[in-house]
């Protein structure tokens, strides 16, 4: 029995690995060949090198991408979190009966392919005779999160114990002070969370972009277009790069969630 | 300056309405100066609906409240405060400055507001939990953590919904005491909402007994018990046995065999079943086809199945005037 047990737990265990192995050993050969001092991607390494690193840091079109990006994914992260949460607390506070059908029709962004959204936002911009630029690219990427942010924060709400705005403003407070004071901070959590997995879709970002943009491009744009010559080493730089930076943002994220169940979640509420 | 003899809250005719439910259906009522007054009866009965309107969280469809002569929607400073049965204490604050809060929205001057709080927790016992936050409490400490938030506001009148619901029966009791004690000690208004007709008993100078979004009674205690406006609330404070003819008489009235004094009203039946209290016995009695209670003063000798000789003095009989379900 306990034997049969233990080679069930042994099996299962091996599986994990495979499956782990299979997602990430693609992700960590790129991270590796990206340290390679050779210009082909062949086992094993011989020698170890930053060079590809410091070609990247020199080459002016990676330089004005990644500034892209950045840019980008931060005005992306301000416009999609503000957006989506003012149409969760709104939707939450003023349309208890709608709130289901504003929510299923909030989140369509997230069922529509990319691509459709690239052509149609395309299309609209045409349309409004607004030139493309990156602050089309933005107004795209804002699309693309919007939903995300206001289904996270909506989720928080759901658990929102309205007495305490009730108790908030029976003690004094106007609506401004009780937005900051109660509604703001016991919301940051979950804004924290949607702010950072905005970024994270920005910046990763490639159809939508491709429709959206004017002249300038962004990093991945940038990587779309170094592959077409073939992948070299300075694709596997560029590759660790945004999946650290991914990386340490979903990291950041859980931190988040786990710090505010302990501060939220408590005995006698 | 204010006018004292005026009543602190004043309810003129307020209605409220949820769609086509009359929630409160036209309801009148002075609060005096320095009262606990109990809002008692039933789930449903309207009783949350009508302190909301009175903390100024609904707006009635008609009539409306004054407090200190103000009416509440107009009034420039709120007099009232209200406890939250959730107690809705604010998570991310610790326990000083979810009592500090209210002093903060009161623009009270910054010096003023740490002695205030530290006075008003020391007085509730919470002076060792100012630095915790309300998850790290226990219920009873929670509820007194709202009762200082509300309180060191020095509001005219404090509202209480079911406070002490969400507590073990044991800390019920401990708080009913500690309450009263407190309403006694601060010299406000209380008016305090409950469906528990001893809780109501124990706390109040004047209960409201509420039916379907109206007052039944208003009294004391006493006079709520002993002289019930309706067999509603004859049925609802207290316990009664409802005879033949309309005749009502609380379980402790009835009297059995020799204790019968000579003109009383008298009837037979069998014992059905009894259960020793220690101070007194609670009989159940079988008097043709109706079912009676009695209680008597210390043991019974009558086991299940004897044959007994009940009845009451007559000036003991409950007056009522009978609601339709018991004509
Ligand atoms: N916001 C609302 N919308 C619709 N109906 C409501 C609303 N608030 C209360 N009601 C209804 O009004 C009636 C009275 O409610 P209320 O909360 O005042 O009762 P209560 O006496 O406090 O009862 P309980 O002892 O259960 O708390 C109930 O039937 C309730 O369903
Ligand atoms: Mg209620």
């Amino acid at each position: 029995m306990i034997g049969a047990r233990k080679s069930s737990t042994v099996l299962l265990g091996l599986w994990t690995a495979l499956v782990l192995l299979f997602l990430f050993a693609p992700l960590l050969l790129v991270a590796l060949f990206s340290f390679n001092n050779s210009e082909i991607s062949v086992l094993p390494i011989r020698e170890f090198t930053l060079r590809w690193y410091e070609r990247l840091a020199a080459n002016e079109a990676f330089r004005t991408a990644l500034g892209n990006s950045l840019l980008v994914a931060g005005a992306t992260v301000v416009l999609a979190t503000t957006l989506g949460l003012a149409a969760a607390t709104g939707a939450h506070r003023y349309a208890p009966r709608l709130r289901t059908a504003f929510r299923s029709g909030a989140s369509l962004p997230m069922m529509v392919p990319h691509l459709i959204l690239g052509i149609a936002l395309l299309g609209f911009y045409n349309l409004a005779q607004i030139e493309l630029s990156l602050g089309t690219v933005i107004m795209g990427h804002s699309v693309v999160a919007f939903p995300y942010v206001f289904l996270i924060v909506s989720a928080r709400l759901v658990g929102f114990d309205s007495s305490l705005e009730e108790a908030a403003r029976d003690l004094g407070a106007g609506p401004a002070r009780i937005f900051w004071e109660i509604t703001l901070p016991l919301l940051a959590p979950a804004i924290l969370t949607a702010a950072l997995i905005s970024f994270t879709l920005s910046f990763d970002e490639v159809v939508v972009t491709f429709f959206t943009t004017g002249t300038d491009n962004t990093l991945p744009m940038v990587i779309w277009s170094m592959l077409r010559v073939g992948i070299t080493p300075e694709i596997n730089a560029i590759a660790t790069l945004t999946v650290v930076v991914s990386c340490v943002m979903a990291g950041l994220a859980e931190v988040v969630i786990r710090r505010s169940r302990q501060t939220t979640v408590g005995k006698g509420e | 300056m204010e006018d004292t003899q005026q009543p602190d809250v004043r309810i003129r005719g307020i209605v409220k309405r949820f769609g086509a439910f009359e929630a409160v259906a036209g309801i009148d009522l002075d609060v005096a100066r320095g009262q606990f007054v109990t809002l008692l009866g039933p789930s449903g009965c309207g009783k949350t609906t009508t302190l909301r309107i009175i903390g100024g969280f609904e707006t009635p469809d008609a009539g409306e409240v004054l407090v200190a002569g103000v009416p509440v929607n107009e009034a420039a400073k709120r007099h009232t405060r209200m406890v939250f049965q959730s107690y809705a204490l604010f998570p991310h604050m610790t326990v000083r400055a979810n009592v500090a809060f209210g002093l903060r929205m009161d623009k009270v001057p910054k010096g003023e507001i740490a002695p205030r709080v530290e006075a008003m927790l020391g007085k509730l016992g919470l002076a060792d939990q100012a630095g915790k936050y309300p998850r790290q409490l226990s219920g009873g400490q929670q509820q007194r953590v709202a009762l200082a938030r509300a309180l060191v506001t020095q509001p005219r009148v404090l509202l209480l919904d079911e406070p002490l619901g969400a507590l073990d029966l044991k800390m019920r009791k401990k708080m009913q005491g500690e309450l009263k004690a407190l309403q006694r000690n601060v010299g406000i208004t209380f008016i305090y909402v409950t469906h528990d007709q001893e809780e109501a008993m124990n706390l109040s100078d004047i209960i409201v007994v509420m039916e379907k979004g109206k007052i039944a009674q208003v009294g004391t205690p006493e006079e709520v018990y002993r002289r019930p406006a309706s067999s509603y609330v004859a049925d609802f404070v207290g316990e009664t046995n409802f005879m033949a003819g309309g005749v009502a008489v609380r379980p402790e009235n009835i009297l059995i065999g020799a204790a019968l004094p000579a003109g009383a009203s008298r009837g037979k039946g069998v014992v059905r079943a009894k259960s020793f209290l220690g101070a007194s016995t609670r009989i159940e009695i079988d008097a043709g086809g109706q079912t009676l209670f009695a209680t008597v003063p210390g043991a019974v000798a009558l086991e299940i199945g004897d044959a007994v000789e009940y009845g009451w003095r007559n000036e003991d009989s409950l007056n009522l005037t009978m609601t339709e379900d018991r004509k």
